[in-house]
């Protein structure tokens, strides 16, 4: 079971519903679209990516398909990053 | 020989340039004509000396920095490192490595790295009537506000050298410099005679990106994705306790900002002129 959990140490600001994290010391900056930006926020270092996978397909029945493959690859791409471990 | 100083100021502070040598100082007065004078600390002082056979040594507040270089090669370092200076220590305002100009009184920045072709549009279009700012640096306080611009004169890499082979008739002024890799310092006032804007609301904002062969294409950006790419081009973020986060998140709210991708220099610069106006 991977649960993904926010790396320390990003500054994080919400635009419209995206975001843009900025981690200073390591010099990474991140944008995130409203989808992206739906998921990170549900990364709380307790929640599965099969649970966020869930919660997401009940509250957007009509996109489940595509959050299903929607949270794995953004949770990816945060990841590899930086932004996101695995516990 | 008398040493005399000059000043040239940027985002609240100043360094200075000491010399004996009458051309240096000339080179000074004529290509950071808008810039001259102090405005806040001065923060370095470069000493120039000059050697025999015309090489020169530059000290920087007092340890040596260059050793028996040519004139060419002294301005270009002391161009490069007096930007640097200036850039680095602003606690006052957020500086951004942009272009800018102004149309009436809406200001126009073009963000890009090194490469972009910011530095040609910024040419072309003052040559089409825009009022320059700069080529390379712009300034904006951290409370927000007007955007300043580094005025120095403008500097066209040989690829642009048909920008001022187009505008420019008389090569023989002061304020037209050119090197011997081709590369030209360019007066601002020598492609567009309107006086140089010392600052200006900012009312739209380019990432520009020149590629070669490639279509005109314009993309419009959403707030979230202009802080992202600001953020690339903040200099000084370092100095600020939230690293110039909120100052960008504003500025980004205030503007219309567009990708641009483009080869024909001339497609793109129509475009541009028609959305700042």
């Amino acid at each position: 079971m991977i649960v993904p959990t926010p790396v320390d140490g990003f500054q994080i600001e919400s635009l419209d519903g995206e975001l843009v994290l900025l981690h200073p010391t390591r010099n990474i900056i991140i944008h995130s679209n409203q989808t992206g930006a739906l998921i990170w926020q549900l990364c709380d270092g307790a929640r599965t990516v099969e649970e966020i996978t869930e919660i997401l397909g009940a509250a957007y029945p009509e996109a489940r398909d595509e959050i299903r493959a929607d949270v794995p690859a953004v949770i990816q791409t945060l990841a590899s990053r930086g932004a996101l471990e695995s516990k | 020989m008398q040493t005399s100083g000059r000043l040239v100021h940027f985002a609240g502070n100043t360094v200075r340039f000491n010399s004996d040598h009458a051309g240096f100082l000339a080179a000074v007065d004529a290509h950071f004509k808008n810039c001259l004078g102090e405005d806040g600390p001065i923060i370095a002082e470069y000493k120039i000396t000059t050697l025999r056979d015309s090489d020169f040594s530059v000290s920087l507040n007092g340890s040596d920095l260059f050793s028996k270089i040519n004139f060419d090669q002294l301005l270009w370092h002391l161009m490069q490192d007096s930007i640097t200076q200036l850039n680095g220590t602003s606690t006052t305002e957020l500086v951004f490595h942009a272009a800018a100009l102004a149309h009436d009184d809406n200001g126009l920045i073009l963000c890009g790295q090194s490469g972009s072709g910011k530095s040609s549009l910024t040419a072309w279009l003052a040559a089409n009537g825009l009022q320059y700012l700069t080529d390379e640096v712009i300034a904006l306080p951290v409370n927000g506000g007007e955007i300043s611009g580094f005025s120095r004169s403008m500097i066209l890499k040989r690829g642009s050298a048909f920008i001022w082979q187009r505008w420019l008739t008389k090569t023989e002024s002061d304020g037209f410099l050119q090197f011997s890799d081709g590369t030209a310092w360019v007066a601002p006032t020598l492609l567009n005679a309107s006086p140089v804007r010392s600052g200006v609301r900012p009312r739209v904002l380019i990432f520009p990106r020149y590629i070669a062969g490639a279509e005109f294409q314009t993309q419009p950006l959403t707030s979230a994705e202009t802080l992202f790419q600001l953020l690339q081009c903040l200099v000084n973020a370092r100095n600020f306790p939230d690293h110039g986060m909120s100052a960008t998140k504003q500025l980004a709210r205030e503007v219309s900002a567009f990708r641009l991708n483009y080869s024909d220099i001339e497609i793109a610069t129509q475009w541009i002129q028609k959305i700042t106006a």
